[in-house]
């Protein structure tokens, strides 16, 4: 393959695009819309991308999937079942500082499995802070440890997390394979870093919480402000869940499954109403900014880069599977800790695909990029988007998240929580390397995004 | 144009406008506005420039954390002592860090169609009147346009007190 100056041009603009994207001095979605652009136009001038090859390099599976959850749980939000449950949860602890921490963190995990993350912690964190605040304990280990759990429990499943829908997408990965393969690591790590949690808040745990009576006074029914719509759209949800399980006999795609909940729970909650309301909630940014990176990595793709990447790689990697999958689980943890860590998975996903594609057996690499993406962003306050959110919300308590109260705890729960996932996978990566039942071939992907229309 | 003896003009029809000076505390600012019985001020610079306005809604944002500000239903749960003690942290919050900035204003000699059509676009029930060095002159409230409809109606009421 010769290497012409579509080639390099490609490289100049997803390098620029990139390095103006981790600055965060343009919006993303602004910055890789615009690059997008320029890689299509400059791609079609050069001849070495097409629009119709931009389309294609557009992974839909990704969005539908982003789309259909956002809009279910657009509609379960506005029910108050987050609050409900929070409230319950905490009434169980009796105020226990410990016990908040491990309840309340294993409430946001298990609904981040399922749920986007983000709602999940914005709905949890203001009762959270009302509760700590009524019973006079300082409510910054408990957000901390929401962000964090909820972080590691979104890496168990599918949809747990944006990064996890895009490998899924790509490698052909079901729902039930993440079930096998993610989750048991995860519950390993899921509980490690609850003990580091326990370690290092010794002090904060040993407070003593005041006014038992006042939390156990409060009403959770207060929240639910719409039993109908909640019984309906939890209906929706069961569904939804139910389908992810069998989506892959069905030969179906997890898109499907969420765009056949959207639809479900708009007819039945509201069929006179215009959805624009819901419709709303549909983060139409986020959805951009996916798409626009899918097609920036696309032209990188069609200028033969990932390819010649791929080439570089294969020799190495070929050669010692096992010490890839570490190496692009340090890498892309660090590399989630300090930045965002959407445009690094997008970016990495063509170039495992393309190694899959030249015979190397890489399964072992997207579970690597899995978890390196999903417990790297641990290590910062900038790392996840919850840790952005809490430490934000948190600015205005008595007790504020600054940069470093973070990392004291994030860097130890990050470190051990890898260094675990290292000796794991050094201890099952047949098992976690094997062929995943319903997967394509990758061999015949030819190292293309998309999953197989 | 006068309508029952009544000159329909910005400058006519506007009401007294109270100022303030920047750098007064946010405990003042309540206390003013309680002593002067209105519920808006416009903020002043060192010039007598106006550069932002006061009203009941603009303390109670800032005495509202910013966790709950978009949940309802978490603030159901919040018990008063929470709201007192979020008033006592800003007491002493200076007046630029809580008031309105970016206040949509109009002149004296514009029209009233064009204060109503600001009042409306800005979604602002108060337009301060402003001369051409940006110093507040005087106040256009709902109330000062509602009597001008009921002027133009020939309701006698219009304009009494």
């Amino acid at each position: 393959m010769e290497t012409d100056l579509g080639f390099w041009v490609s490289i100049v603009i997803f390098s620029v695009t990139f390095f103006l994207i981790v600055t965060e001095k343009i919006h993303r979605t602004v910055i890789s819309f615009f690059g997008a652009m320029t890689m299509l136009v400059v791609g079609m001038i050069m001849g070495f991308y097409e629009p119709a090859q931009a389309m294609h390099a557009i992974d839909f599976n990704t969005l539908g999937l982003l789309a259909g959850m956002m809009a279910i749980v657009a509609v379960l939000e506005t029910t108050g079942v987050f609050q409900y449950l929070g409230i319950l949860t905490a009434k169980k602890t009796k105020g226990n500082p410990w016990l908040l921490i491990v309840a309340l963190g294993a409430l946001t995990s298990v609904l981040s499995m399922i749920l986007d993350n983000v709602t999940t912690i914005i709905l949890i964190v203001p009762v959270t802070i009302i509760i700590a605040r009524m019973i006079k304990i300082s409510p910054m280990p408990l957000l901390i440890a929401l962000a964090i759990l909820s972080n590691v429990g979104g890496t168990a499943t599918l949809v747990g997390d944006p990064p996890n829908i895009m490998i899924g997408s790509a490698a052909g990965f079901s729902f039930n394979a993440f079930l096998t393969h993610s989750l048991p690591i995860v519950i390993v790590v899921w509980f490690v870093t609850l003990a580091v949690l326990r370690v290092v808040y010794k002090k904060e745990i040993a407070e003593k919480p005041q006014n038992i009576d006042q939390l156990m006074k409060m009403n959770e029914k207060d929240a639910i402000e719409d039993p109908k719509t909640l019984k309906i759209i939890i209906g929706v949800l069961v569904l939804v869940v139910l389908l992810f399980f069998v989506h892959h006999t069905l030969h179906i795609q997890p898109a499907m499954v969420a765009l056949i909940g959207a639809a479900l729970a708009l007819i039945l909650v509201s069929p006179t109403k215009d959805p624009q309301k819901v419709l709303e909630k549909l983060e139409l940014s986020v959805l951009v900014f996916f798409a626009s990176l899918f097609v920036l990595v696309g032209g990188l793709e069609y200028s033969g880069v990932l390819e010649k990447f791929a080439e570089l790689l294969t020799n190495g990697a070929e050669n010692n599977i096992v010490m890839t999958a570490i190496l692009v689980l340090w890498a892309s943890a660090l590399l989630s800790a300090l930045v965002d860590n959407i445009p690094f998975t997008v970016a990495m996903i063509p170039v495992i695909a393309a190694l899959g594609a030249s015979g190397v057996d890489v399964n072992l690499l997207w579970w690597a990029l899995v978890f390196g993406v999903g417990f790297g962003g641990n290590a910062t306050p900038i790392g996840s988007s919850a840790g952005v959110i809490v430490t934000s919300k948190s600015q205005q308590t008595d007790a504020p998240i600054s940069f470093i109260k973070w990392v004291k705890v994030g860097g130890i729960v990050t470190v051990v929580g890898l260094t675990i996932t290292t000796g794991l996978i050094l201890l099952f990566h047949e098992q976690l390397g094997g062929y995943v039942e319903g997967q394509k071939d990758l061999t015949k992907v030819e190292g293309k995004i998309d999953s197989g229309h | 144009m006068t309508v029952n003896g009544h000159s329909l003009a910005i400058k006519e029809v506007m009401r007294d406008v109270i100022v303030v000076e920047s750098g007064m505390t946010f405990r003042d600012v309540i206390k003013k506005m309680i002593i002067e019985k209105t519920n808006s001020l416009v903020v002043i610079d060192g010039e007598g420039k106006a550069i932002g306005m006061v009203n009941p809604k603009s303390l109670i944002k800032h005495v509202v954390p910013d966790y709950l500000e978009h949940d309802a239903i978490a603030a159901h749960f919040a018990t008063e002592d929470i709201f007192r003690e979020e008033a006592a942290k800003v007491a002493d919050v200076a007046i630029e860090d809580f008031m309105q900035q970016d206040v949509a204003t109009v002149k004296a000699d514009d029209t009233l169609m064009q204060a109503a059509v600001v009042a409306l676009e800005s979604g602002q029930v108060r337009i301060p009147v402003v001369d051409e060095q940006a110093k507040p002159i005087g106040l256009l409230t709902r109330t000062e346009l509602k009597n001008v409809i009921a002027a133009f109606l020939d309701i006698d009421e219009a304009f009494s007190k």
